[in-house]
């Protein structure tokens, strides 16, 4: 035991010996309209571009003050071992590639990629080419504050020379004679021609020197993803992007002085003067943002909510279904705990993205699954289903399924971007969204409610039918919400859009399963079949609309979950005979 | 009873709505460096509601295009004030374009003009692509700033 405390000890403290200053970790960057930890927008960043690394705010230290260094790093995963054959690399047990031996391979197979046919490979190979371009694009964020590579102060005309020459010269220190180097360049080569060693020795100097910066222009250009400069309007941006797109304020000074301190301090290795230029950075990106903010989204990707809540309601599931077979009260309280667990993690995690995000957590269909999935599972707990264990294994599957389902569109919507202004701003949207998914979850529960009582035959039909009532309210009134909203807006109540359809459908159908057997006689097992199938109309409504592609509810597009709706509907339909057929037969 | 409590949970939600709003609170304006302007006159002495900081130089073509007509727009609107900033090699060389200008729109009480020796004000202000126009309130915070012609 003490052997193992010392190794996790030890562990530990090497783990904190590796970390970079933390004012670099807790530095405020622009990220998807909102504003990220350094540390965050790492980790999200790296994730979203496959690369590999134990420390992602070390890896991008390491790449904005050593690109060098950074490019010969393998860290860049490609699994596909069609796309590593037609780079002509090396199959590696570790599928690591470093950016700089990627770029040598991309150029010597530059013809053959415009011949591949549009398809997966084509999308693979895009996909290692943009972790390629965002490496570049990180390591480019501070070239203009390094000291050029091949230039000393000798090669620069004396009329451009600061007070003080100590330092080799960098691109920043000749930003404001850039309109008069590239003027003097550009005439020198109207009057003597594109042969340099034609010119007089102070124009070659110029020639040469307008040569060197615009070619260190040409790759900053592509340098935008670093945004910790404050623009003269709006949101900060790259280092890069505030020079060359002249987007200087007065308050860049102060910011550029800082990244001066510390590129020249990381070169030579003084680690204190480093350490206080990037504290004063982390300052001055801190002004007029909330911290609490920043703490409460890192803290959010740190613990990775969707993951836990996947593993919970599995190992929830497994106990529930142990408590139904062995019968025991302390799995049965395991169980519960867990459901409760499960609901108030949801709970929470919808509340740090409403914070975080400022707006209601159904932005997305991603959003939106968790949000049916926690008003499902709070009816569950309200209404005292948890009681019955057949209930809570039923609520752990369903809540499984959904997680799954959510984690399958995760991979566009976990960095949050924030979305086409209509969700943010209107009050009505809002409130249309909130009960239409609300709606939603209703129906999934008359759906699973019916879907019980054909199962055990212990559910009455005025429980599923009530259910149904809840269903019918809220998305009827959620779509007339929206209808007004619409009408405020774009000044028509109802335009045919695909998702108003799709709610139009959902309430036409629960109407007609409600009034059935007022005007036909109908048996309670064929009333219950059609309640449970909602699910399949849910299912459509809900992400099968989305597929059509058009239409003004474009958040929910998405192309991954057609197969998965189709074996869906399949399956739930032969479900529903099946339970039909055995409903009939032990009625008869 | 239902209906109440589905009346209270609509409330919720639209409370809820409400709530989470995006608040559109900017963050705190930068106030604009404060240079001096001719002797014993400073940015900050300026009376104005709203002045206007524009770097320029003769040498630059679109500024020469830009200057008559912002001095012909200030003449017009005496609640602003206009600091031109000039970038030229010399005084001379600015003194010998603004002399071509009429005379009754460039000396007024609210057009300034001023030659930025070494490019001084322009390192303040982070300006060098030119004509850059800094726009400010009476505090002297800065509200906008325009690349290229500020009156298009």
């Amino acid at each position: 035991m003490m052997r193992f405390l010392t190794l996790c000890f030890l562990l530990i403290s090497s783990y904190s010996w590796a970390e970079t200053p933390s004012s670099w970790q807790y530095m405020p960057v622009a990220y998807e309209g909102r504003t990220l930890h350094l540390k965050t927008f790492a980790k999200l960043t790296t994730e979203k571009y496959n690369i590999e690394t134990r420390n992602a705010s070390q890896w991008l230290f390491e790449a904005v003050f050593s690109p060098e260094y950074s490019a010969q790093q393998k860290n860049i995963l490609i699994k596909n071992p069609e796309v590593i054959s037609f780079l002509r690399l090396k199959a590696r047990p570790d599928h690591l590639y470093s950016p700089q031996e990627l770029s040598q391979h991309f150029l010597s197979v530059k013809s053959d990629i415009e011949s591949i046919q549009d398809g997966p490979l084509k999308k693979a190979i895009q996909s290692v080419q943009m972790s390629l371009n965002f490496h570049h694009d990180i390591s480019e964020s501070f070239t203009a504050f390094f000291a050029f590579a091949s230039l000393a102060w000798v090669d620069v005309p004396t009329e451009f020379h600061p007070k003080d020459t100590s330092n080799p010269p960098r691109f920043v220190d000749l930003i404001k004679h850039r309109a008069d180097i590239k003027q003097t360049a550009t005439q020198a080569a109207t009057t003597y021609g594109s042969n340099f060693s034609k010119y007089p020795v102070h124009l070659q100097k110029m020639a040469y020197l307008s040569f060197i910066m615009d070619s260190l222009a040409t790759q900053g250009k592509g340098s935008t993803s670093l945004r910790i400069i404050p623009s003269a309007m709006g949101q900060p941006i790259s280092p890069w992007k505030s020079i060359l797109d002249a987007e200087g304020t007065p308050q860049r000074r102060i910011y550029f002085k800082n990244i001066e301190i510390a590129a020249t301090a990381h070169k030579n290795g003084h680690t204190a003067a480093l350490n206080k230029a990037l504290k004063n950075l982390a300052i001055l990106n801190s002004k007029g943002i909330s911290k609490f903010k920043l703490h409460v989204e890192s803290l959010y990707h740190a613990v990775s909510p969707l993951s836990l809540l996947l593993i919970f309601s599995a190992i929830g599931a497994a106990l529930s279904s142990g408590a139904i077979l062995s019968q025991k009260t302390l799995l049965n309280a395991a169980s519960t705990l867990t459901l409760y667990g499960i609901t108030s993690l949801l709970g929470l995690t919808l509340l740090a993205r409403m914070y975080i995000l400022a707006r209601p957590p159904v932005g997305t269909l991603f959003e939106s699954i968790l949000f049916v999935t926690f008003v499902c599972l709070t009816v569950t707990l309200h209404k005292g289903w948890h009681k019955n264990m057949v209930a809570t294994l039923t609520a752990f599957v369903c809540s499984f399924g959904l997680f799954l389902l959510a984690s399958a569109l995760a991979e566009t919507n976990a960095a949050m971007p924030l979305l086409t202004a209509v969700l943010n701003t209107q009050f009505w949207l809002t409130v249309h969204v909130l009960c239409i998914t609300t709606g939603y979850a209703a129906c999934l529960l008359t759906s699973l409610a019916a879907h019980g009582a054909l199962l055990t035959g212990h559910i009455s039909l005025a429980r599923v039918r009530m259910f149904a009532v809840w269903a019918v309210f809220f998305t009827l009134t959620g779509t007339l919400l929206g209808g007004v909203w619409a009408d405020q807006s774009w000044g028509r109540f109802w335009g045919w859009d695909p998702k108003e359809n799709g709610a139009l459908l959902l309430v036409l159908w629960l109407a007609w399963c409600l009034h059935l057997p007022y005007s036909l006689k109908v048996s309670k097992a064929m009333q219950f079949t059609l309640l449970a199938s909602t699910s399949i109309i849910v299912a459509i409504s809900w992400f099968g609309v989305n597929m059509l592609g058009v239409g003004l509810h474009s958040y929910g597009f998405t192309s991954g979950v057609a197969l998965g709706l189709i074996t869906f509907v399949a399956l739930q339909g032969l479900l529903l005979i099946y339970l039909y057929k055995r409903k009939t037969h032990h009625e008869a | 009873m239902k209906l109440k409590l589905a009346f209270l949970a609509l409330t919720i939600v639209a409370a809820g709505g409400w709530f989470f709003m995006p608040e559109h609170s900017p963050l705190p304006r930068p106030k604009a460096p404060n240079f001096s302007i001719t002797a014993g006159v400073e940015l900050y002495d300026l009376p104005a509601e709203e002045t206007w900081v524009h770097f320029w130089a003769s040498w630059c073509p679109p500024c020469v295009v830009e200057i008559p007509k912002l001095l012909k727009e200030f003449k017009e609107d005496k609640d602003k004030t206009l600091v031109l900033v000039s970038l030229d090699k010399s005084e001379n060389a600015m003194n010998a374009f603004l002399d071509k200008q009429p005379e009754d729109s460039l000396y007024s009480a609210h057009i300034l003009t001023t030659w930025d020796e070494g490019g001084q004000i322009a390192d303040l202000y982070q300006s060098y692509q030119y004509p850059e126009t800094y726009i400010l309130n009476e505090e002297f915070e800065l509200i906008r700033k325009i690349k290229g012609d500020a009156l298009k």
